[in-house]
């Protein structure tokens, strides 16, 4: 298993979640597939179906209305499969975070199993990379 | 004494990935980008030293996951991808690889209807999941097929008039020379089928997800991607045997073959990633207007040739 674990390592799918952020994350992961970053020298893609994905990359704080999409979305990926929380929204809620707030559900960690959290207000790309990398070679174990 | 077209499947599958992975690398290059690595740096060895292989390693990959089937799913589901499969296959038997193949006097009639017959039950597959997404991918795909079968099958029958056969070895030959028109309907119909830019909307990812491989995941869509890879060759050695091949034997055929396979691959990766996707009525329309002129010249260029002058 952990041979053809490795194969996963070499060629990440990603699919990207948006789960009510602000869009401020989502605009430094389309920055992952430009010139100055550009993922795919390292096999990654980002696919537009989480039926083909093996990362699903989430922003967002979880608002309550999203929370069954995104439990659908989890299901929905085939194993072996890892969760990437993007952005302070997505680790601990972020802006968002307040016991009076009565539209959050999340964060991310409270709805699905989290493998890496990425902070920030929003991450810079580097270290948006630096979560994938960490990622993939989590598949290792 | 076993024929050496049985090792075909196995040689366009290796080329397949190769020319995969130079339309990845060309399209990266044209929005000046890197692609995937030919090296890596030191420091991300562990995770691999090469990247040209990418595109075998995504089909290991989706061969180790599990496999979705949506409870809405008829059997086909599972069925077209690998009757797809078996269709790519089997055309690599009837398309010359360096001029080895089976052939016969009516090859080029079995090499359309198994060449039709792989996109036929990919679609039969997609539609049988009963997403929405898959449906509108179908619709399109038909239409595309539709529009662009008749430019094929005037384009390659223009050279049967030519050389008076069926059987693809006896027409071989440079023929973009003998007639251009037929080249050029036979290249642009070769577009369409490979879902190059601006005849990818069956597959357009960000209207309609997958299109028709939307709901598929892990080892079917495994299958699905070898098709691809498998139908990327056939149909890019098809055009070099028809219109670039100069008669040759042994080492000589190789250079040839291969100098023309990656001309040809070249070519449609640039196309690839210079346009942008056409709307589907743009398409058909497109497609009916121009390569069906083209083509109908091709065949009144052939006739006037062989039985006028
Ligand atoms: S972490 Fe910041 S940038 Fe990202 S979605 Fe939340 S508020 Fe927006």
């Amino acid at each position: 298993m952990s041979l053809l674990n490795s194969f996963i390592k070499q060629s990440p799918w990603i699919y990207h979640v948006h789960a009510g952020g602000c869009l401020g994350c989502d605009i430094e992961i389309v920055a992952l597939m430009s010139p100055r970053y550009d993922l795919e020298r390292l096999g990654v893609k980002f696919v537009a179906s989480p039926r083909c994905a093996d990362i699903l990359l989430v922003t967002g704080p979880v608002p309550l209305h999203t929370k069954p999409f995104l439990e659908r979305v989890y299901a929905q990926t085939p194993e072996p499969k890892r969760v990437i929380a993007v952005g302070a929204c997505g680790c601990s809620c972020g802006i968002f975070i307040d016991n009076e707030n009565y539209s959050i559900a999340g964060p991310v960690e409270k709805i699905i199993p989290v493998d890496v959290k990425i902070p920030g207000c929003p991450p810079k790309p580097e270290t948006i990379i630096d979560g994938i990398l960490k990622v993939m070679r989590k598949f290792d174990s | 004494m076993i024929d050496a077209a049985w090792l075909n499947p196995v040689i366009a599958f290796s080329i397949g990935i190769l020319l995969s992975f130079k339309l990845r690398k060309i399209s990266a290059r044209v929005q000046s980008r890197r692609g995937p690595l030919i090296w890596l740096p030191d420091r991300w060895h562990d995770i691999n030293r090469s990247k040209v292989l990418q595109p075998l390693y995504d089909i290991i990959k989706l061969f180790s996951k599990q496999t979705i089937i949506p409870s809405t799913a008829t059997p086909f589901f599972i069925a077209g991808p690998i009757l797809a499969l078996m269709c790519a296959v089997l055309a690599t038997l009837f398309v010359p690889v360096a001029g080895i193949s089976f052939d016969y006097s009516f090859s080029l009639v079995v090499l359309f209807y198994l060449l039709m017959g792989e996109i036929l039950f990919i679609i039969m597959g997609g539609i049988s999941s009963a997403s929405l997404f898959s449906a509108i991918g179908g619709v399109r795909e038909i239409d595309l097929m539709l529009a662009n079968e008749i430019p094929f099958i005037l384009g390659t029958f223009a050279l049967a008039i030519t050389f008076d056969t069926l059987s693809i070895q006896q027409m071989m030959g440079f023929n973009i020379l003998i007639n251009p028109f037929a080249a050029l309907a036979v290249l642009l119909s070769i577009i369409v089928k490979l879902h190059i830019k601006p005849f990818d909307i069956p597959e357009a990812d960000t209207e309609i997800v997958n299109g028709l491989t939307t709901e598929y995941g892990g080892k079917l869509l495994g299958v699905l991607e070898t098709a691809r890879i498998i139908m990327v060759f056939v149909l890019i050695a098809l055009f070099v045997d028809l219109f670039l091949w100069i008669p040759s034997s042994g080492a000589l055929a190789w250079v040839i073959f291969l100098a023309g396979v990656i001309a040809t691959g070249v070519l449609i990766g640039f196309m690839n990633s210079l346009f942008a996707r056409f709307r589907i009525d743009q398409a058909t329309r497109w497609l009916f207007k121009i390569p069906l002129l083209v083509s109908v010249l091709a065949i009144g260029w052939a006739v006037l040739w062989r039985y006028v002058l």
